[in-house]
């Protein structure tokens, strides 16, 4: 009770550090520009994209409550540093194997993870599609035992965490609780503040508890539904290259135990709980962490991005005006600038 | 029910009771949204025979969000209608679970209400709430800052005081 009445008072009283923050021009930085293109996107993945996925190491370790977790590991001769990448929520590592081959080309080992109940990691309800999670901690934990227990006994170097919407939370919260896991972050979308449409926060934070309070939770929230194939491109709501709507249309057609559906209630309510508890930590991360935020971005609001950074000493927040929520999937012009920012940033850690 | 509150509200109308009650407690449970269901006790204090003010403690518990809660409420005029505050624990994992994280799940909620409490059956013993609020937590984030509240409860009173 009496932290929770003096970080009440500290919300009200306490301002952002004084002080200015040290800041990246990535403009003036060298790094690599060249990165996967739109134009052999699709050719590419029946290539050396898909071989150097199933060329991975593949592994998995056991969860929270016993749920397996995979995780795949893409190792570099003598790397710059370890990169572990946490998808956001649906997101299977597959979808990542663009990102995952403009990373290692520059440099780095890629270790990526499966979060609990998605991509080939263990589901929790009898509907495999149902995204759903017991506790959002759940997620944190798993990350905390996939660093400790697969990604720094194999590798020497700097292990730097990269991370997409959900990812970013759960990575967010994994930095608070474990601040030893990771030497820097990159946060791609965040998810620190749900963009909840057409119900207001307190209207639709309100349903959810309730929902949650009444009932386990494992029903498919208002709206929700088994997976529903994206065929619409002008529909879309999380990036605007109509050749990686495609590819990610062609993954789950290839790959149909990979598809996730919509969230169910106890979802809802954890990840309510989780990224608001989140959004508060930014004032007592040291982490050198760096935002990349969407200025067109429809499912996450950026205001919990900004109040997670502003007052956080070492994080940075760059943004893309024009890209919607997944910066890693978006036109060539509007990713390669949120890759090039996180390489440079990255790189920049490993020379300081 | 439409027709024990209307009975409710009609008998709020009469006129200073014989008896000079000065404070009664009522126990009582209550069901609504997000708070499915809670058990309570509130203090009426009377003045010239009236209820004036309210003081009450309530646990509301459920498998997720929970609250424990004093507030106090003022009946303008001494009518049956009331606005109040309300200070709140709320913990959104129930402490009795594995997962429960102290730093995590608890957090302090300040509230508002306005809302009915009518008086009815023997002496007037029994009280009908119905209650409107909204509890900000200042220390959670944007998506959980604001929960609105509705409850509709029962209480009865079980000691009374007189002079």
């Amino acid at each position: 009770m009496v932290r929770v009445l003096s970080v009440a008072l500290c919300f009200l009283a306490c301002g952002a550090p004084r002080g200015s923050k040290q800041t990246l021009d990535f403009d003036s930085l060298p790094g690599p520009t060249t990165f996967s293109a739109e134009a052999t996107l699709l050719e590419r993945w029946k290539g050396p994209l898909e071989t150097a996925h199933e060329s991975a190491v593949v592994g998995s370790f056991t969860g929270v409550d016993g749920v397996e977790i995979a995780h795949r590991i893409y190792r570099v001769p003598t790397p710059t540093a370890a990169i572990v990448l946490l998808t956001g929520r649906t997101e299977p590592v597959r979808k990542y194997a663009e990102l995952i081959d403009d990373l290692t080309r520059a440099g780095y080992s890629v270790y990526a993870m499966d979060h609990r109940g998605q991509g080939a990691s263990g589901r929790l309800l009898p509907n495999r599609e149902k995204g759903h999670v017991q506790n959002f901690d759940d997620y944190v934990t798993d990350v905390h035992t996939f660093v400790t227990t697969v990604v720094k006994p194999d590798t020497n170097s700097r292990v730097f965490l990269l991370a997409q919407s959900m990812g970013g939370a759960v990575g967010l919260l994994t930095v608070d609780a474990h601040p030893e896991d990771f030497d820097a972050v990159v946060a791609s979308s965040p998810m620190l503040e749900i963009d909840t449409g057409g119900f207001p926060a307190p209207i639709a934070s309100t349903l959810g508890t309730a929902a949650c309070s009444a009932t386990d939770g494992t029903a498919y929230a208002v709206g929700s539904s088994d997976f529903k194939q994206e065929t619409d491109f002008s529909k879309s709501t999380v990036t605007s290259s109509p050749t990686r709507f495609e590819w990610k249309r062609v993954l789950y057609d290839e790959s149909p135990e990979l598809r996730i559906g919509g969230l169910t209630w106890r979802w809802l309510c954890e990840s309510l709980a989780g990224s608001s508890y989140a959004e508060q930590l930014g004032r007592r991360s040291t982490t050198p962490t760096l935002i990349i935020q969407a200025g067109n971005d429809r499912i996450v609001k950026p205001g919990g991005q900004t109040r997670y950074c502003q007052p956080a000493p070492r994080c940075q927040l760059t943004r893309i005006d024009e890209a919607m929520h997944e910066h890693f999937a978006e036109r060539d012009e509007l990713r390669n600038k949120a890759i090039e920012r996180t390489l440079k940033f990255f790189d920049a850690q490993v020379t300081r | 029910m439409i027709a024990v509150v209307l009975a409710g509200v009609l008998s709020q109308a009469s006129v200073a009771r014989p008896v000079q009650r000065s404070v009664r407690i009522h126990l009582g449970a209550q069901v609504g949204l997000p708070l499915i269901a809670g058990v309570g006790a509130t203090s009426t204090f009377f003045v010239d025979g009236r209820p004036r003010f309210d003081l009450d403690a309530w646990w509301e518990p459920s498998a997720f969000l929970q609250s424990y809660s004093v507030g106090a409420a003022w009946h303008p005029a001494d009518r049956f209608f009331f606005v109040g505050a309300r200070v709140r624990l709320m913990q959104f994992q129930a402490p009795w679970t594995a997962r429960f994280n102290h730093a995590q799940d608890d957090h302090l909620g300040l509230g508002l209400e306005t809302g009915v409490r009518l008086r009815v059956g023997p002496a007037d013993k029994g009280v009908i709430s119905i209650a409107l609020g909204a509890t900000w937590l200042p220390t959670q984030g944007a998506n959980l800052q604001w929960l609105l509240g509705l409850t509709a409860g029962f209480s009865w009173a079980m000691f009374e005081s007189a002079r």
